[in-house]
């Protein structure tokens, strides 16, 4: 190709790629500068699951610890919890996990057993470390696998009621002052759900309930095992699935009582979201879940601010005979593989999280530092102090490096009762028989559990 | 071999070599190594090495797994409802996108769009049509006028009756446009001549269409049915995002979720490929027996 004339050339690319290069060139050299780095600067790796609001919160707090750390910088990775999981179990396989991450209490088993986590017991009593009688003792039970620590919780996050607090004073459940009462027993728990449900506009179908639930309730049929003198699942050293006991049928048959005999709970299905988004609408009265919840609740009423809902937060019901609610922590968690200068500056960006966790709570969750919970700022929380009573009586699932397996039984299982496939008795019972083989399998190929 | 003629079977190869480099790395390369791993008890959690267990993994699968069983009937079911689904929905639409003079591209990309839209994006959206006491479906299902023709609203995603259908629904509207623009292709290439000549003959619409466009699209329909076979059994996302935990009673837990959460969430690599690879024996037989059939035409 010649070009006779200047006119010709393709003046128009020329500057296109001149562009291009100059722009790409920048950003290599540039992520080469930041990977060849200064040699003071550690390079942190920090892996979550907070995607929503509290990735926000959680971010910033990143934001501001780079800043104020000149010889620590952490890069944060942020997905979703499902997929989470997975990435981080392919990375740690292939020796690429980040120095930081979180877990919940209930997967660290697994992480423990594949040799992820680097116990922190040295660090924590260390001279730059955490007074553990600060932190609630289960929740620091929690992470103790095998008789070891193997990270931080920084947060707790228990089972809680909220209800519409219109709604309630609307149909006249109300103290004496005429303020909405939240249902504490089983008797007010129903009579509430009785008063609650309604036909509003008169076309013969029930459009608004007391109670409806959100994706498959297996917290919520945990916390009301524990609360009818149940919940326990396994025996004592964990080689034998005992979920067919007659404390967890009890409280199952309540359930599919409520559901199918008196019709007051629509049947809980795995997928559905209604009873959120019925909440959210100020069509379901009741709501038991997580603290989290309640950026969802401030995000709708951001979105809308004529369109307020109503709300309080109380104590989860006691339907049984004794109080008791699920709850799980977010756990901060160091690499196995890295050295101990790492490990040093993986732990004072955890302490760091720990020390500014009211900051962290105000995201949805309740802090686990007893001492950041009696600041004033905390206690302006109605919700949050609401749902941080509660953590004398929460109840973690138990720590078993087949969770995942568990869960998955247990939901498939429990919804077919819910479903009146089969009874509360034949659910467990089909339960038990999965889970005894799972055992069977997992004692062959890595032996016995260390009783924790 | 001269020099010219060598150095054209070299410049084939090359013009080969990118895309079989990448099919060996990706394809082929994986599906032998997921053979082998088939053979072997390996969960990649446990300290102990990968054990030769021959076919044990295949005999578990087929003889003992009750959920591999609901899994496949799931898929079954997705893949018996979907199919014809597609092909008529597909076929009407090619029909209309031909018979449109004014503005064809419009109708073209309209029919063709929501294939552009990510699978996720696609099954949120739905997954809020579809709820049950406050989605968008059966708020209109609710309505007087739905009453008036006897319809009333739908349990959807939440019965063990509608969980797979409404799938179905949802898959059918995200990817009808591809095999609806591949049919109209084949249309447009029907001469003309024969429709005219079928019409002096005395030929209806419903003669024409029988006698000239289907034998003549025999062909084209052929391989929009095997593609769209072949697309069912590895359907994932769209129930995966619909109903993450396997659907009511599991009727929407397909195959190759379960073979996902074989392999992600328990680790137990050996037992997943051992299932992928009966899925692929399935997919392989049921493709080869199409294709026979085609050739045979």
């Amino acid at each position: 190709m010649r070009f006779e004339k200047l006119k010709e050339l393709p003046i128009g690319w020329i500057i296109f790629f001149s562009f291009y290069l100059v722009v790409s060139g920048f950003y290599v050299l540039k992520s080469m500068r930041t990977s060849i780095g200064d040699e003071d600067v550690i390079e942190l790796r920090f892996w979550n699951g907070f995607t929503g609001r509290d990735g926000d919160k959680m971010t910033s707090m990143v934001k501001r610890f780079n800043a104020e750390n000149d010889d620590i910088h952490i890069t944060v990775q942020r997905m979703q919890w499902r997929t989470y999981y997975n990435k981080l179990f392919v990375a740690g396989q292939a020796e690429r996990e980040p120095e930081v991450f979180i877990s919940h209490a209930k997967s660290l088993p697994r992480f423990v057993r594949a040799d992820f986590v680097r116990p922190i017991d040295d660090l924590i009593n260390g001279e730059d470390g955490i007074d553990t009688s600060d932190i609630d003792e289960i929740v620091w039970e929690s992470v103790n696998i095998g008789g070891q620590h193997v990270g931080l919780p920084i947060d707790v996050h228990p089972l809680g009621l909220y209800y519409n607090t219109k709604l309630f004073e609307e149909v006249g459940i109300v103290d004496e002052s005429g303020k909405a009462k939240p249902p504490s027993n089983q008797t007010e728990f129903v009579s509430a759900l009785r008063k609650l449900k309604k036909d509003r506009d008169n076309d013969g179908r029930i459009d608004q309930w007391g109670f409806m639930f959100f994706f498959f309730p297996m917290h919520i049929i945990h916390s009301w095992m524990h609360q009818f003198g149940g919940g326990t699942y396994f025996n004592e050293d964990f080689t034998e699935c005992i979920i067919n006991n007659a404390e967890n049928r009890k409280a199952l048959e309540f359930l599919v009582d409520l559901i199918h005999e008196q019709k007051l709970i629509p049947v809980p299905l795995p997928q559905d979201s209604a009873g959120w988004d019925g909440f959210k609408q100020g069509r379901v009265g009741m709501f038991l879940g997580g603290i989290f919840m309640l950026n969802d609740l401030r995000a709708v009423e951001e979105f809308d601010p004529n369109n307020k809902i109503e709300y309080a937060g109380a104590f989860t019901p006691t339907v049984g005979h004794k109080p008791a609610m699920w709850a799980d922590s977010h756990v901060a968690c160091i690499s196995s593989t890295i050295d101990d200068r790492k490990a040093k500056a993986a732990w004072r960006f955890i302490k760091y999280v720990s020390d500014n966790s009211l900051e962290w709570a105000s995201g949805g969750q309740v802090p686990v530092r007893k001492s950041v919970r009696e600041l004033p700022a905390f206690q302006e929380m109605q919700l949050h102090v609401a749902f941080a009573e509660q953590l004398p009586y929460i109840k973690y699932y138990p720590k078993l490096p087949y969770s995942i397996e568990f869960e998955r039984s247990f939901r498939n299982n429990t919804s077919s009762a819910c479903l009146g496939a089969v009874t509360p008795e034949e659910a467990l019972e089909k339960i038990q028989t999965e889970m005894n083989e799972i055992i069977a399998r997992d004692r062959e190929l890595y032996g016995d559990i260390e009783a924790n | 071999m001269t020099s010219k003629k060598l150095s054209v079977t070299l410049s084939k190869y090359a013009f080969l070599a990118p895309y079989m480099l990448l099919f060996v790395a990706f394809v082929v390369a994986p599906l032998v190594y997921g053979f082998v791993l088939s053979f072997l008890r390996w969960e990649s959690m446990s300290p102990l090495p990968p054990e030769f267990i021959g076919l044990e993994n295949y005999a578990k699968a087929l003889l003992e797994d009750e959920y591999f069983w609901r899994a496949m009937k799931a898929t079954f079911i997705f893949t018996i409802l979907s199919l014809p689904l597609t092909i008529v929905v597909a076929m009407g639409l090619a029909l209309g996108l031909v018979s449109v003079k004014n503005r064809s591209g419009l109708y073209r990309a309209a029919v063709y769009f929501p294939t552009l839209v990510n699978v996720a994006v696609v099954g949120i959206i739905w997954r809020w049509f579809y709820s049950t006491e406050f989605g968008l479906f059966n708020y209109f299902l609710e309505s007087p006028l739905a009453a008036f023709f006897g319809l009333g609203p739908l349990a959807w995603l939440t019965s063990v009756d509608t969980a797979m259908p409404s799938v179905v629904l949802m898959n059918l509207w995200w990817h009808v446009g591809a095999p609806a623009i591949i049919l109209m292709a084949g249309l447009f290439q029907i001469p003309t001549q024969y429709y005219e000549a079928a019409t002096i003959d005395g030929a209806g619409a419903w003669h024409r269409f029988w006698h000239i466009t289907i034998p003549q699209l025999k062909p084209v329909l052929l391989f929009v049915i095997i593609m769209n076979i072949i697309r069912s059994f590895q359907v994932f996302g769209q129930t995966y995002i619909l109903t993450p935990t396997g659907g009511p009673e599991l009727t929407t837990r397909v195959i190759v979720q379960y073979i996902y959460e074989t392999a992600f969430e328990s680790y137990r690599m050996g037992y997943a490929s051992a299932m992928s690879w009966i899925l692929f024996a399935i997919i392989a037989v049921v493709s080869i027996i199409q294709f026979r059939a085609m050739r045979s035409n």
